[in-house]
């Protein structure tokens, strides 16, 4: 048994046999993550398939801030890695460092969120609702379950500050803020996606007069795909 | 790279607190090496950033910014390779972890391209058949009736097939929408097909109904059949427009400029039976 449990991650908390030799907790967040990109996958077709067709504005390139959502996605990056520092300190038992490492996770958490209502206020006040027309929809939808994900993740740092607090969070519980960290990371790689169809490159379009002028709306994207 | 996978990483044998980490974590990058990520996905972010700064205050900006699409979709899934191999260390992790998380990713791309393709995404003009087909949205009550659809206003654009479908303008006018020409047979059929096709016509000049004529350089001819008879003195409609066809600046209707159509028709290179089947067709243009 040393010798199995001798190349299983995390032998030392975990002294059970697995089918796969793999950690159960490990792999269900996996398995989770990978349901979740269908979850996102589908908001973001949802979206995609809804661009450029609203009728009335708001329009995006009317009311879509890049610069300030670009300084929000670099928040939502710095907060990454301090996540691995914050496992980085777990597995060191620096007990200081687990602490400020994901207190300063969820603080950046808690910047972009900011950012995110402040988003939403102003878009609001320019008049794009829910309701106003497709691109407020899908819009809000998608970026409105990120913004939720993202919340989830700050409750669960702040929950593992706690425990940190404590002093039952070390090497032997490493994973529990592995398991976190895979969640925050991927909340951050579904920005990154979000950040370049919805503001780079979607934050261009335009109401209908310039799409009936130029046509072929989805043909730069078609063109990038590989098929 | 794949010198990282392996456990014996020489930078880190040399410090003693990365060893501890080492023997619980094996295979993790070292702080250095989480520095150098961070400023990589930095570095990739920012470049995304400068790659759409110059389109941000050009009124039709987003036809500037196609053309770095390509790059950014390229830089981004970049950023997400690294974060998933580096951050979420599948890299470094059993292969069945990044097998699972693949088969999601691919699952969801699939998923996302199929609603794509189910709802006509991959068309040409997809905002102009939302715009054609479109019923305006009347806010009511809950309980309170919907009452009557307001009525559209549909633009000459509704009638354009699209760019690919202008050589057989017949076969495309039931996906275009609106209202169509009244069925014509014969060669009034050929003609219209002439007209929006080989002839070229369809660019300069407008015809209601007609799909993809709605050019404005030269007069309307929705009328032109009742009209033709009436031009010049002693000149039926049919003698009118086959001299209109053939000799251009014969006769020039007033506002508009001579000289563009006769290069333009001698380009087209129209046959005899051609020029009597785009004749037939204008004539039935009441």
């Amino acid at each position: 048994m040393a010798q199995v449990g001798g190349q299983l991650p995390y032998s030392d908390v975990d002294h059970h046999y697995t089918t796969t030799g793999l950690n159960h907790r490990k792999l269900l967040m996996w398995v989770f993550l990978s349901s979740d990109c269908l979850f996102f996958g589908s908001l973001i077709a949802t979206y995609m398939v809804y661009r450029g067709q609203s009728l009335v504005g708001p329009y995006p390139n009317q009311i879509i801030d890049i610069p300030i959502t670009t300084i929000s996605t670099f928040v939502l990056l710095c907060s990454s890695f301090a996540m691995v520092q914050a496992l980085a300190a777990t597995n060191r038992d620096d007990q200081r460092g687990i602490q400020l490492w994901l207190l300063a996770t969820a603080f950046m958490g808690l910047i972009f969120i900011g950012f995110q209502v402040y988003e939403f206020n102003a878009f609001r006040a320019e008049g794009l609702k829910i309701d106003t027309n497709l691109f407020g929809t899908t819009f809000f939808t998608l970026t409105g379950f990120h913004g939720a994900h993202v919340t989830l993740g700050i409750v669960w740092l702040l929950a593992l500050v706690i425990v940190a607090r404590k002093g039952r969070l070390g090497p032997a519980t490493a994973l529990d803020v592995e398991l976190a960290g895979l969640y925050w990371h991927f909340v951050d790689i579904v920005w990154i996606v979000i950040f370049t169809l919805l503001y780079l490159i979607g934050g261009f379009d335009a109401g209908p007069e310039a799409a009936h002028a130029s046509g072929a709306l989805f043909q730069p994207v078609l063109s990038a795909l590989p098929i | 790279m794949s010198a990282h996978a392996s456990e014996h990483h020489p930078a880190e044998e040399t410090h003693p607190a990365e060893n501890y980490a080492e023997q619980h974590e094996g295979r993790h990058p070292s702080f250095k090496q989480y520095v150098y990520i961070a400023l990589i996905l930095f570095i990739i972010t920012a470049v995304e950033f400068l790659l759409i700064a110059p389109w941000w205050d050009i009124t039709i900006s987003w036809q500037g910014s196609k053309g770095v699409v390509a790059p950014l979709f390229a830089l981004s899934a970049l950023k997400f390779a690294i974060v998933i191999m580096f951050y979420m260390h599948l890299k470094f992790d059993s292969r069945t972890f990044t097998v699972v998380f693949i088969s999601g990713l691919v699952l969801a791309l699939l998923v996302g391209m199929a609603v794509l393709g189910l709802f006509g995404s991959f068309q040409p003009t997809p905002r102009t058949f939302a715009a054609c087909n479109a019923v305006p949205y009347v806010h009511h009550e809950p309980g309170e009736p919907a009452g009557e659809p307001l009525e559209v206003e549909r633009g000459p654009e509704c009638d354009v097939p699209g760019p690919a479908a202008a050589p057989a303008p017949a076969a495309a006018e039931p996906a275009a929408g609106g209202e169509t020409a009244t069925a014509l047979e014969g060669a009034a059929a050929d003609g219209q097909a002439l007209f929006v096709g080989k002839g070229g016509c369809a660019a300069c000049h407008t015809i209601e109904g007609v799909p993809g004529a709605v050019g404005l350089v030269g007069p309307n001819q929705s009328t032109v059949g009742a009209e033709a008879g009436a031009r010049i003195p002693g000149y039926s409609a049919e003698e009118y427009l086959r001299e209109s066809i053939l000799d251009p600046d014969a006769y020039v209707v007033e506002g508009y400029a001579p000289g563009l159509m006769a290069p333009l028709v001698n380009a087209a290179n129209l046959t005899d039976d051609e020029i009597d089947a785009l004749v037939e067709f204008l004539l039935a243009q009441q």
